[in-house]
């Protein structure tokens, strides 16, 4: 976690950072309770000027009520579409990779097979108990991976499209990052099967020592 | 937007906010039906164009509901968050040269300097204008280029030739005094 915010509250809720610095802003407050309460002072304050420059308050049409229902069904339907999906998924990225596995370090690939054969059994005996997260870059837009996990936090399967070398996967916890493993590289794809038995609620990819993505699991 | 009453119509402030951070879908509908107009509103007066101002208001309530963590209940008032959010990104949006260029055409000019920015202009309530007269001239001048100007603490240090942490602190102390005032008695 980055140290506090402190003016930085003042300037976001104003407008004045760009989108990186608020996307900066926004990731803390989300994991700390102090900042988001002096971003709460800050953020009432600019609502009280919105509010008094919103005359006269005009009306949006009935559209934009259309739209958001049809957006959010959308992504209701996809999240529901996934789990079905979700071992064929798993099953078709190791299947089409093995003949990649060749020209990778022998132990590291016999490695991740035996993994990937884990995570496949876990996933197939799973049926529909499976969920799954989407990881989302710091400037807030999905990134290609996402994670897969029961429902009682007893195993993740993380699955990462056109990965970096040695890419890390972190259980971020209180202002801390403990090093979970490393993403097997598969051709094009990446996994990475966590049996752990506790549920985690934040998971991050780290490259080179920094959080290139990060995915929120809800139970 | 619907004015019909809804089973929720008189949840209060609190309610609401403990629902809409645990994503209960009635929390959006309800937030829906008590802000959208203001939304509306504070995206239209940013981007002044209504097609632009529904694609911001639209995105952003899509991303925030679909981040969970997005919105804590530490963060209070739901209302001003979303504001915040709204605002913010209607801003950004504004910050691409090819749409601040466009932008300019439509008002017909750029807002350059304080004397320009007449608060009056834009603020009607007296509560708020009496706020703002409260501040000390510096402190007034960061938040009045930073909140109507729409820039950012950058271009307020190059515009007004001061150091950036001096930029800084004055918005910063300039806004926590604005909220002190109109805050006081009525908190979400």
């Amino acid at each position: 976690m980055i140290d506090h915010i402190d003016e930085l509250a003042e300037l976001y809720a104003v407008g004045s950072l760009d989108e990186l610095e608020s996307a900066r802003v926004e990731r803390h407050a989300a994991e700390c309770a102090t900042c988001s309460a002096r971003l709460h002072e800050a953020e009432m304050a600019i609502a009280s000027l919105a509010q008094a420059q919103a005359v006269p308050l005009r009306e949006p049409s009935a559209q934009l009520q259309t739209r958001l229902k049809r957006s959010l069904k959308q992504r209701n339907r996809g999240v529901l579409a996934w789990r079905p999906f979700a071992a064929a998924v798993a099953a078709a990225i190791v299947l089409a990779l093995i003949p990649t596995w060749v020209a990778v370090d022998r132990n590291s690939a016999l490695q991740a097979m035996r993994q990937d054969e884990r995570a496949l059994a876990r996933l197939a005996s799973a049926g529909t108990q499976i969920d799954h997260a989407q990881f989302m870059s710091p400037k807030n837009e999905p990134m290609n991976a996402k994670v897969l996990y029961g429902p009682h936090g007893d195993w993740y399967y993380v699955v990462v499209m056109h990965p970096r070398p040695n890419m890390q996967v972190a259980y971020v916890h209180e202002g801390r990052m403990e090093m979970l493993g490393t993403v097997a590289m598969h051709g094009e794809s990446g996994t990475l099967y966590l049996p752990v038995n506790h549920k985690m609620d934040e998971l991050a990819l780290v490259q080179g020592g920094t959080v290139v993505a990060d995915a929120h699991l809800a139970y | 937007m619907a004015t019909a009453a809804t089973p929720h119509e008189g949840v209060d402030e609190a309610t609401l906010a403990q629902a809409f951070a645990h994503r209960e879908r009635w929390a959006f509908d309800e937030a829906y039906r008590r802000f959208a107009s203001l939304l509306y509103t504070v995206a239209y007066n940013v981007l002044h164009s209504a097609e632009d101002a529904e694609d911001c208001v639209h995105d952003v309530l899509v991303r925030v509901w679909n981040n969970p963590r997005t919105y804590t209940v530490d963060r209070g008032s739901v209302r001003a968050f979303l504001v915040v959010c709204v605002r913010n990104d209607a801003i950004s949006r504004t910050r691409s040269a090819a749409r601040r260029e466009r932008l300019a055409q439509r008002v017909g000019r750029e807002s350059e300097t304080t004397e320009e920015l007449h608060i009056t202009d834009f603020v009607e309530e007296q509560r708020v204008r009496d706020a703002l007269a409260q501040l000390p001239d510096e402190q007034r001048t960061a938040v009045v280029l930073a909140y109507f100007g729409g820039k950012t603490h950058v271009e307020i240090a190059r515009h007004l030739d001061q150091p950036l942490g001096t930029v800084k602190s004055r918005i910063a102390l300039g806004l926590r005094k604005l909220g002190a005032v109109l805050n006081a008695g009525t908190r979400a």
